[in-house]
């Protein structure tokens, strides 16, 4: 498979790309580290005429990142650069897991940390194929009006599978979103709509441009674990990122976050009062097999796994608990 | 739309001029261009290693890199790495002795990861080992003989 022609920019400022992303509203988009679009272009997804290459806007790949302060991290810098640093690594663990978990090395050296946030989401009857396609009616994500993967459905189901995103929204990272016209920053969980189709809120000629990490991420204890085919390359089949805070001994809240069991990352709202009061000292194995359980039922509600990748769905969604449970261990006993 | 232009690739330390469409990854043109056939096309979804070259010395799947995006970069391919004379560099010496080649189709996709990771640690472990070349698809599954060769030139 060859990639279809299409103009290409590499503009040198911010100011000069969203330029470019305007004035080609509708039939541009932005590349990146490429690991994503450029191969799904090649399969003749995600169409563009023109592409805009971010990587040369040297203030798209910045990373500030101290002990103890925000960190900000420009949309183009990559998983690598980020999650391989020594304050990331020992601190923000859940996002050094999350960011060692994508793909591979290569995957992680060349895919960016927006990129990665802005994935397209995936599904078996998308992913494939022109000719493949071509043998089965239009989706609601190919331009039709039905769900390939859950029949009757009024909306795309494609998943969501980003490892990065559940990890920063466990930490309440928010984005800055950049147009021609003005930027505007949101919550990095409010970021997605959930829909598999038009799954951010992303409008056009807008960029995803920085990611912020608040300060008070230094101060958790956080995991990430994913449930994949192999140890490598594989897209996750579910990933639970989890992040808590402590004082005296005594948990005073936490954030779950589910991803790859829906169109879109999962902030699982009951989780933080479930942390909330535990002593630390009092979560041993047993206890943490009964948190997991309950974590477990909060969430089950919001999850919604389809037959659309390799693993059935109830075994999915058995698996969320058995992940949080492994999170919790990773927190409070291997640590 | 989408004209082709001029640009200059820096390969394993030699300029060359050549004319591209945007829409060509830097693995077509390395291969059909410039001949540098040692870098294999296997998958071309990004996901099993065999195209993997460096660009400013970081490991990189040529299949799902843009040629005109790799411009003003250091590249450097299966063919840089042995001396002007024919030389081999110590990763292919011991990839040769230790019998880490098969069918040779991974081969130097996981020599360019060998590099990338023993530069960026030289002395690594067997699991480190396993996590540096873990984007690189063995089809032979002849795993163990590469990390014995890793290991070899590791240890000198």
């Amino acid at each position: 498979m060859t990639l279809p022609a299409f103009e290409y920019h590499r503009p040198s400022t911010l100011s000069e790309g969203l330029k470019l992303l305007k004035n080609n509203a509708g039939k541009t988009r932005p590349l990146a580290g490429g690991t994503d679009l450029l191969n799904n272009m090649k399969v003749g997804l995600n169409p563009a005429e023109v592409l805009v290459d971010l990587t040369g806007i040297e203030s798209l790949s910045s990373i500030e990142c101290a002990v103890n302060q925000p960190v900000k991290v420009g949309a183009a810098a990559t998983i690598w650069d980020l999650v391989q640093r020594a304050e990331v690594k020992e601190n923000l663990t859940a996002l050094y897991q999350a960011g060692c978990g994508v793909g591979a090395i290569q995957l992680q050296q060349m895919g960016t940390v927006g990129g990665n946030l802005c994935q397209d989401t995936r599904c078996w009857f998308y992913n494939q194929t022109k000719h493949w396609r071509r043998a089965r009616p239009l989706c609601y994500k190919t331009g039709g009006d039905q769900c390939l993967a859950m029949k009757k459905s009024e909306r795309c189901h494609a998943a969501f599978c980003s490892d990065v995103a559940p990890a920063l929204i466990a930490y309440d990272a928010t984005v800055k979103l950049s147009s021609a016209d003005g930027e505007r920053e949101i919550s990095l969980a409010d970021f997605y709509t959930r829909d598999g189709k038009t799954y951010n809120v992303l409008q056009a000629g807008e960029i995803l441009s920085e990611i912020t990490v608040p300060a008070g991420a230094w101060q958790t204890k956080s995991a990430y674990v994913k449930l994949r085919s192999r140890k490598s390359i594989d897209f996750p089949q579910a990933g639970v990122a989890i992040a808590v805070t402590e004082e005296g001994g005594k948990l005073t809240g936490g954030k779950l976050v589910l991803t790859a069991l829906g169109s879109g990352p999962m902030d699982i709202k009951g989780a933080g009062n479930l942390f909330k009061g535990l002593s630390v000292d009092s979560l041993d194995v047993e206890k943490i097999s009964s948190l997991a359980r309950e974590c477990a039922a909060a969430a089950a509600n919001d999850v919604l796994p389809v037959a659309n990748m390799t693993w059935r769905p109830a075994y999915r969604r058995r698996m969320v608990e058995i992940l949080i449970e492994e999170s919790l261990k990773k927190i409070f006993i291997n640590k | 739309m989408a004209t082709k232009q001029i640009i200059v690739l820096n390969v394993n330390g030699d300029d060359h001029e050549i004319l591209v469409k945007p829409q060509q990854t830097l693995l077509e043109v390395l291969r059909e261009t410039l001949g540098f056939t040692g870098t294999k096309q296997g998958c071309n979804e990004g996901s099993c290693g065999a195209c993997t070259v460096l660009v400013n010395n970081k490991p990189t799947l040529a299949c799902s890199t843009l040629a005109v995006a790799a411009v003003g970069k250091e590249i450097m391919t299966i063919e840089g790495l042995a001396g002007q004379d024919g030389t081999l560099h110590p990763i292919q010496k011991s990839f040769v002795e230790n019998g880490a080649i098969q069918c040779g189709f991974c081969t130097p996709g996981m020599v360019m990861s060998t590099k990338s990771l023993l530069d960026r640690n030289p002395n690594p472990s067997e699991e480190e080992i396993k996590e540096g070349l873990s984007g690189n698809l063995c089809r032979c599954t002849g795993y163990a003989k590469i990390i014995k060769a890793v290991k070899a030139v590791a240890a000198g």
